[in-house]
């Protein structure tokens, strides 16, 4: 149909898809079509609304066309009037998007990925971890008790200091043990306790796997009476007893690995896998807390000793560091300091109350780093 | 004149109603021989090489890697299938081979399919297999050292996989003239290929390296076609031994090095010049990655130039020292730059807050409420990911794109019309980087 008058005569490559030859092409709009005439070939109609830009090139002169769908033929454009012609006729359609040809499969996909990262990290790794820390042999426990204990000294050491020193004054020692073999009566330990206090103004204590106890010096100095100490202490062998460190290093093992694959290498994907790591830790440790506090406070009760100084240190430790509100609560591991302290309050006192250490022997505890 | 008649097999290409009969447009004969017979006896003897066209500005690919790491990290990494395959069809229309320009069609959405489907088959092997090596180097060994290499040997043939399957997805997506570039399947054979030939590399202390380079390229190259094309590496591996020799020359240099310092001649001038032994120690190190990288540049180039698709072959003129130069000054920048970045944005915040300057020189705490706090997290997150962002994006921009650029340029091929090379169909490719993506086994771009 060359019924209508032509605006002019342009021309553009032409490759047809079938082979890689390069032809000159004629270009003109007829009607609703883009009609292309290769040289000494026969021509081609594509129909307006179907004809695409291709997008993203590096020379913005380039106009290279193609026809929507999956046909490989390129029509390049590199003189202005072809351009203005073309994109004259067709620029409501050249930048128009295909839709994502299955949503279905992508859905699906995406359902499958988000189950099973789920179902591996909420599931299977904590059933796993639970079972291995069970079954894990003393002497291998008590080898990675002691890479944590090194790790733990060195990254609380900091930069260029030292790592941590131990605090090993004699009689601080002997206060210490003589607390220990009165709060830990009545109680099945799967293993030795080794106790540690370490040099530094923190206000912490934690157990490590294989038995390792670590109080930091802060936490002495903070606490007024023993029997505070005696409670943290308790609720330390709450978690060797329940095996809880290295049940929460086996599950910290499989899931940092299956949160690394999901978010890939960009920056907001180690600080989304370092926070999502605390969120299950999180979650994960407050149930463990909550058995340890409970663990503690029968400890106490059955030992003649006032569960409720578990109390009056948490409110020490509230007024120092402040409560943390609600949000960061959810990423620290413990729950939040009012329901412990409630819980703490609500315990049985023993019924008889015997003194835990002597005035000396306190004063031994509270200076085992020496000066 | 060439006269030509062909009928279109593939008639369900929509757009066309007829079959296609074409007549072959005589091309710019570059040689003045008449007979086809004798062009094509010249063409092998004395091939006119052309060189490719590489036309893309470095400072729009600057914007637009910036645009798109943002965007990334704003969709915390969701976009980065977008932002790759934006960067690719940059970079592959700036290379112009005759001037008409290489083409990347692969679609964001079937990468982020792939990278799904890929997380769903790892998660399990990441997870539960991990937790099982930890245990088991633990309880066996008392150590965890063995966890951490049995599950990086377990996965590393999985690697190779992934990589080969990834090129096979980059190759498979990309045409020029409309001619769709294809690879072979056979990422497990190329796993096995791989293992094999870095035991040798290893058994012989290194010496059967270039072999393995050669071997390995061979592998990738002969399984990739264009059109009908095959692409073949003809060649040996000795070709390429002689690339060695600055990695020769290095480990005679380290040695030597750790004979001083270790033999205690070195002890009285360590002691004196300690700056100067690091600078040395930093120096030593530098050079084995130049030496590296004057190697592959030198491989490739070898091997390059013993490439051939059909009748066309190939030559490049890829300079090693220019490479390594696109490293030393990409890196020296990129530290100048964010040095900078770090220093003005700490200026800033203890300018707000001075007490900062004292806890950060002598550790005292600072005596904050909560909204300083707040605050300081906020900049400390800002500055951490600000950070983040110019690495990736100067990265691209210093080092990747330069170097891109290089191997492009200096590359040159025979011409032809290319109205013999035919089309090949379309292969079913959709999820094939997914494990690449999913383990980060990507190329820079």
């Amino acid at each position: 149909m060359d019924e209508q008058p032509l605006v002019t005569e342009t021309f553009a490559d032409w490759f047809d898809g079938e082979s890689g030859l390069a032809t000159k092409a004629a270009i003109r709009i007829e009607g609703d079509y883009l009609v292309i005439l290769p040289e000494g070939g026969t021509r081609i109609l594509w129909p307006l609304a179907e004809v695409r830009q291709v997008k993203g090139l590096a020379e913005w002169d380039d106009f290279i066309l193609r026809r929507a769908g999956d046909s490989p033929a390129r029509l390049i454009a590199r003189q202005r009037q072809t351009r203005a012609l073309i994109h004259g006729a067709t620029h409501r359609y050249l930048k128009k998007r295909e839709p994502f040809k299955d949503p279905g499969r992508l859905l699906m996909f995406g359902a499958g990925a988000i189950a099973s990262v789920a179902v591996i990290i909420f599931l299977l790794v904590p059933l796993l971890a639970g079972q291995l820390a069970r079954m894990m042999p003393p002497a291998g426990e008590k080898a990675l008790g002691t890479a944590t204990l090194s790790q733990v000294r060195a990254v609380f050491g900091g930069g260029d200091e030292a790592p941590l020193q131990f605090c090993e004054s004699a009689p601080g020692r002997a206060a210490l043990q003589k607390m220990f073999a009165r709060v830990r009566k009545g109680a099945t330990l799967p293993y030795e306790v080794e106790l540690h206090v370490l040099e530094t103004d923190m206000i912490n204590a934690f157990a490590l796997p294989g038995g390792h106890v670590v109080i930091m010096e802060g936490l002495l100095t903070a606490a007024e009476t023993p029997e505070e100490v005696a409670a943290v202490l308790a609720h330390e062998l709450g978690h060797v007893a329940a095996r809880d460190p290295t049940r929460e290093a086996l599950r910290s093992a499989g899931s940092i690995g299956v949160l690394g694959l999901l978010f890939g290498d960009f920056a907001g994907g180690s600080m989304a896998l370092v926070l999502m790591n605390q969120l299950i830790n999180a979650d994960y440790s407050q149930e463990a807390e909550t058995r340890a506090d409970a663990f503690a406070l029968t400890q106490m009760t059955n030992n003649g000793l006032p569960p409720a100084a578990l109390a009056t240190f948490f409110r020490r430790i509230e007024e120092i560091s402040g409560e943390t509100p609600g949000v960061l609560a959810h990423f620290a591991s413990h729950p939040e300091m009012g329901d412990r302290i409630a819980a703490a309050e609500a315990a049985p006192a023993p019924v008889a109350l015997e003194p835990l250490l002597s005035e000396d022997e306190w004063r031994a505890l509270q200076w085992i780093c020496g000066f | 004149m060439q006269a030509a008649t062909r009928l279109s097999i593939n008639s369900r290409q929509r757009g066309t109603m007829h079959p296609i009969t074409t007549i072959a447009t005589p091309t710019k004969n570059p040689w003045p021989v008449a007979a086809p017979e004798v062009e094509a006896e010249a063409a092998a003897l004395a091939p006119v090489l052309v060189p490719v066209r590489f036309v893309g500005d470095r400072f729009h690919y600057f914007w637009l890697a910036l645009k798109t790491t943002l965007w990334t990290l704003l969709t915390l990494g969701i976009y980065r299938f977008w932002m790759k395959t934006r960067q690719r069809r940059f970079l592959w229309s700036s290379v112009q081979p005759g001037g008409y320009p290489l083409e990347y069609h692969g679609e964001p959405w079937e990468k982020l399919l792939g990278f799904l489907a890929a997380v769903c088959l790892l998660s399990f092997y990441i997870g539960v297999v991990n937790l099982i090596l930890f245990f088991a180097s633990f309880t066996l060994f008392e150590g965890d050292y063995a966890g951490y290499w049995l599950s990086f040997l377990g996965i590393l043939p999985l690697f190779w996989a992934a990589k080969y399957r990834a090129r096979r997805y980059l190759l498979g997506r990309t045409s020029w003239r409309g001619i769709r570039f294809g690879v072979e399947p056979g990422a497990w054979a190329y796993a096995r290929a791989a293992v094999w030939n870095w035991f040798l590399t290893i058994l012989t202390l290194g010496y059967l390296w270039p072999r393995m380079t050669f071997q390995m390229e061979k592998f990738r190259v002969n399984r990739t076609w264009w059109g009908d094309q095959r692409f073949e590496q003809t060649g040996d591996w000795r070709m390429i031994r002689r690339h060695m020799r600055p990695i020769w020359v290095m480990t005679v240099v380290t040695a030597v090095f750790t004979w001083w310092l270790w033999s205690g001649n070195a002890a009285m001038f360590i002691f004196r010049h300690q700056t100067l032994t690091v600078l040395m120690m930093l120096g030593i190190m530098a050079s084995w990655v130049a030496a590296v990288v004057i190697y592959r540049t030198n491989a490739l180039r070898t091997m390059a130039d013993h490439k051939t698709l059909g009748a066309v072959r190939l030559a490049s003129a890829a300079r090693p020292w220019r490479i390594v130069r696109h490293y030393l000054w990409g890196s020296v920048l990129l530290l100048i730059t964010l040095g900078i970045v770090v220093t003005i944005v700490t200026y800033i915040t203890i300018g707000a807050n001075p007490e900062l300057a004292l806890y950060l020189t002598a550790g005292a705490t600072p005596d904050l409420d909560q909204s300083e706090l707040w605050a300081l997290v906020g900049v400390g997150l800002f500055l951490y990911f600000a950070l983040f962002v110019l690495f990736a994006v100067l990265t691209q921009l210093y080092i990747t794109f330069p170097n891109f650029r290089h191997y492009a340029e200096t590359l040159s091929y025979s011409d032809s019309d290319f109205a013999g090379v035919k089309q090949r169909p379309p292969e079913d490719i959709a999820n094939a980087e997914g494990i690449a993506d999913a383990l980060d086994l990507g190329a820079a771009f």
